[in-house]
């Protein structure tokens, strides 16, 4: 390999790329290998320390004085095509396709790429939430009103965020509002599965993806990242519940 | 009216309102603010909407 010449310039790319994978909901495994591969095509030796909430890259060349480089997560949500996009990057960083310069202009392409639109994202959603109603055998008038109310729980909950009121509070009245648009089965005496639409009316709000990395952060002995994750996860699965309880009392108290 | 019923119309009129208002709130916000293009020429000039200004 022919290394670099700045190694603190490949060390800095290093930790906004790792700031940026994790951001957009990475593993810290996949992080880890990603950066260890990118590090050995510049020929520099590093140290990558993943907290919570940002990296510690330590960064040396040739046995010469080291630089420990930090920076911090941010919060967009959870986006696999940047993950996709950085992960091939980092393969074309590792075969020498890529110079710092040109995989630095790429991850600002990167993160500059906008997400899918609100409405394809929000209508996807209430798909995959309507099939998951089927999955626990509700029937047609149960799907209909599961696709409705994750729609507009899901629109409520962007709507709130975009406005930048806190997301457990949004977590929480987007399920009161999905278990009560769910309800409508019950209301009208529509189809013979109405407990299944309020059952499947929230779950999609449940944190998988968290869950998910939770447990691979642990298997991988990343307990910090993984404890912290997770009591995120456990944070937004409570309050969903709490939106649910809300919505099923206001109904039955009323 | 049933209140369950009157809820539950409440609810979904609420949430389009909502949406409604968050999303024509966002576009006419957008509409106000002028889109500048701030571009470096290859000598090192920086130009806004195509003119040259002094980035100092």
């Amino acid at each position: 390999m022919a290394g670099v010449d700045n190694a603190e310039r490949a060390g800095r790319f290093l930790a906004l790329y790792s700031s940026g994978l994790l951001s957009s909901g990475a593993t810290t495994l996949r992080t880890e290998r990603n950066m260890l591969r990118m590090a050995d095509s510049f020929g520099i030796d590093v140290q990558l320390t993943i907290l919570p909430m940002h990296c510690e890259v330590s960064v040396r060349k040739d046995k010469g004085n080291g630089r420990l480089l930090f920076s911090e997560q941010y919060s967009r949500g959870i986006n696999f095509n940047a993950i996709t996009a950085m992960s091939r990057m980092s393969w074309k960083v590792a075969d020498g396709r890529l110079t710092v310069e040109q995989a630095e202009r790429l991850l600002s392409f990167v993160k500059a790429q906008s997400r899918y639109p609100d409405w394809i994202v929000a209508f996807a959603a209430g798909v995959a939430n309507a099939s998951f109603c089927r999955l626990f055998c509700g029937d047609l008038w149960a799907m209909a009103f599961v696709f409705l109310c994750t729609v507009m729980g899901f629109w409520l909950k962007r709507c709130l965020i975009h406005r930048s009121v806190d997301v457990r509070i949004a977590v929480i009245l987007a399920g009161m509002v999905s278990a009560i648009t769910a309800s409508g089965c019950y209301i009208f005496s529509l189809g013979a599965t109405p407990d299944v639409a309020v059952a499947a009316s929230v779950l999609y709000l449940v944190p998988g993806i968290p869950f998910i990395n939770a447990f691979s952060n642990f298997m991988h002995g990343h307990y910090v990242c993984a404890a912290a994750i997770f009591m995120h996860a456990i944070e937004t699965t409570a309050c969903l519940g709490i939106g649910l309880f809300c919505g099923v009392m206001i109904l039955n108290n009323l | 009216m049933d209140y369950q019923v009157l809820i539950f119309l409440l609810t979904i009129v609420s949430v389009v309102l909502v949406a409604v208002g968050s999303t024509t709130y966002r576009k006419l916000k957008a509409l106000n603010h002028k889109h500048h293009i701030f571009r470096y020429e290859d000598d090192g000039v920086c130009c806004v909407d195509g003119d040259e200004i002094d980035d100092e």
